[in-house]
């Protein structure tokens, strides 16, 4: 029997069992990636996608082999040889066949998997805006219309930290991580818990070290002085994260222990940071000489915490003129 | 009495255009009462969507433009685009809710002449507009504090051009914007004339809308993943 001299009818048959075979491994795989595409829609869990991929590997069994039946069904060398092209031109038939096929299923998926992510970020918002949005306005529907501004305020804060300021998730949750962020959560703070609007600018940022704790803590009680005397006018703070050149600090400073300082953190040139927070008010203001000996707030919880951190604290006044709290520090 | 300043209202939010209107007309009388030569603001048109804004801008011809930044149909970029080269005397304020940095460089960069919040005070915009159908710039603090962040001397700044450099009277009459100080309690701290911190924040504005340099555009981008 040689497949050379035409095939018998017993060869035909033969031959036709391991095509059989291989149509219907290609039928289990090609079925796979349409369930898959159903997956989507249903709730594909874990143990789907274990069945899913047994149906594939049983399917690849299948076609392997037929196609290893296919290639040994002859004897001779030639026939051998015959019999891979045979099998190599069906599989490529069979690619061809399904490469339409699979291509749409794979941009479907695609689609799919794009849609998902849209409603994941719908449901995203839809959450935020009703742990917040929604909840604040019910209660200032039932609130005192007292309330009523401080509600919409810390809304608004809590809303535009949100959009704008992806660290500021971490607002009201963690403590704040960062210089800028210690002085917005400050405010923030002030702002609840006095009634007063506290419009921060902050420029440039680092990370929040002991001394540069304090000096948020000095700002805070600037803050805290000036929600309670300035009237309820909104408050201006300004924060500042300034990198120093190596020269203008010797300049500047001029000290051997300021240039030491330099050189140890010198190199790329740059050396250090200066930090300032501006506290403004446009209250009725006061007389600095006039504030008495045993009012500690000023003198202790701002110039003299300042101080002991090594930075250095400014009260501008005047009756009438508002007030303005400067605070300066340097660090590494 | 000199004529009113025109002025075209562009903002898709009605209640918004009604409260601007009411507090513009009032700011212009309270200040008139005050300097004796009022300087009336009137509101030629409204609009509240990009072409319509077009539309209106190029039919009403307005010494300055009141302009959100976001608007349906494209945005305050926009209508800048579509109406700025052609209508070189129109002067345009950013005037928005948004607080990112990005929205606020694009269209200050795009040809507006400054950027105030939507929580500004009646008198404060009326001021706003006069400055700015005066020529000038206006910054607002959070404006000023976007500015020198964005030319934040980043170690860098040896390579960068003049255009992309401030001064250091330029940064110094920014910051005082930024702590909160009018143009006039600024030009009392620096003993300086108004105008010439009205000549440095149009120099600053100048170097925004010129300054090619590559960071500024994805500083701004940069800011909402930071």
């Amino acid at each position: 029997m040689t497949a050379l001299d035409g095939p018998s009818a017993g060869d035909q048959v033969r031959a036709l069992i391991p095509l059989a075979a291989v149509v219907a491994g290609m039928g289990l795989l090609l079925r796979d990636l349409a369930a898959e595409r159903r997956g989507v829609w249903l709730d594909a869990s874990g143990r789907r996608g274990r069945a899913v991929d047994a149906r594939s590997a049983v399917g690849v069994l299948v076609v392997g082999g037929a196609l290893v039946r296919l290639s040994t069904n002859g004897a001779s060398l030639a026939a051998e040889a015959s019999a891979v092209i045979a099998a190599l031109i069906l599989f490529s038939g069979g690619v061809l066949i399904a490469l339409p096929y699979a291509l749409r299923v794979l941009r479907d998926l695609d689609a799919e998997r794009g849609e998902r992510i849209r409603a994941q970020q719908f449901a995203e918002v839809a959450a935020h805006m009703h742990d917040s949005v929604l909840h604040t306005l019910t209660l200032i529907q039932r609130a005192d219309p007292r309330d009523v501004a401080g509600l919409a305020r810390a809304q608004e804060r809590e809303l535009r930290a949100w959009l704008y300021d992806r660290r500021g998730r971490a607002l009201d949750a963690t403590e704040p991580e960062t210089f800028a962020g210690a002085v917005r959560a400050a405010a923030a703070e002030v702002e609840d818990r006095h009634g007063v609007r506290v419009d921060v600018v902050a420029v440039g940022d680092v990370a929040l070290g002991g001394a540069l704790a304090a000096c948020v803590a000095a700002a805070r009680e600037a803050l805290v002085n000036a929600a309670k005397y300035a009237g309820g006018a909104p408050i201006a703070v300004f924060a500042e994260v300034e990198m120093v050149m190596d020269a203008a600090m010797v300049m500047e400073v001029g000290t051997e222990a300021e240039t030491e300082a330099g050189a140890k953190f010198g190199g790329a040139g740059m050396a250090a940071r200066r930090v300032e927070i501006y506290v403004r008010d446009r209250g009725p203001g006061f007389d600095l000489d006039a504030v008495g000996a045993d009012r500690m707030g000023i003198r202790e919880s701002i110039v003299g915490r300042m101080a002991r951190h090594g930075g250095h604290a400014e009260v501008r006044t005047a009756p009438g003129a508002g007030t303005e709290v400067r605070l300066e520090m340097r660090c590494e | 009495m000199s004529d009113p300043i025109t002025v075209v209202l562009v903002d898709d939010h009605q209640m918004f255009r009604a409260g601007v209107r009411t507090e513009l007309h009032r700011a212009a009388k309270a200040a008139g009462a005050q300097a004796g030569a009022p300087i009336e603001i009137e509101i030629v048109g409204e609009a509240d969507e990009t072409a319509r804004a077009v539309e209106v801008i190029a039919a009403t011809r307005p010494q300055v433009v009141l302009l959100d930044v976001h608007l349906p149909g494209g945005g305050g970029v926009e209508v800048l685009r579509q109406t700025a080269p052609a209508l070189p005397d129109v002067r345009f304020l950013a005037l928005s809710v948004s607080d990112a940095a990005e929205d606020v460089i694009a269209v200050i960069r795009a040809g507006a002449r400054g950027y105030v919040t939507k929580s500004i005070s009646g008198a404060e915009l009326a001021d706003a507009v006069r400055r700015v159908a005066d020529g000038d710039a206006f910054f607002s603090p959070r404006l000023a504090g976007f500015v020198l962040d964005a030319f934040a001397s980043g170690g860098a700044a040896a390579r960068d051009e003049e255009l992309d450099r401030l001064t250091p009277r330029e940064r110094e009459v920014l910051r005082f914007i930024a702590r909160g100080y009018a143009y006039k309690e600024v030009a009392r701290e620096l003993v300086i004339s108004i105008k010439t911190v009205e000549t440095h924040v149009s120099s600053v504005l100048r170097k925004l809308q010129l300054s090619n340099r590559r960071e500024l555009t994805r500083w701004a981008s940069d800011r909402r993943l930071a």
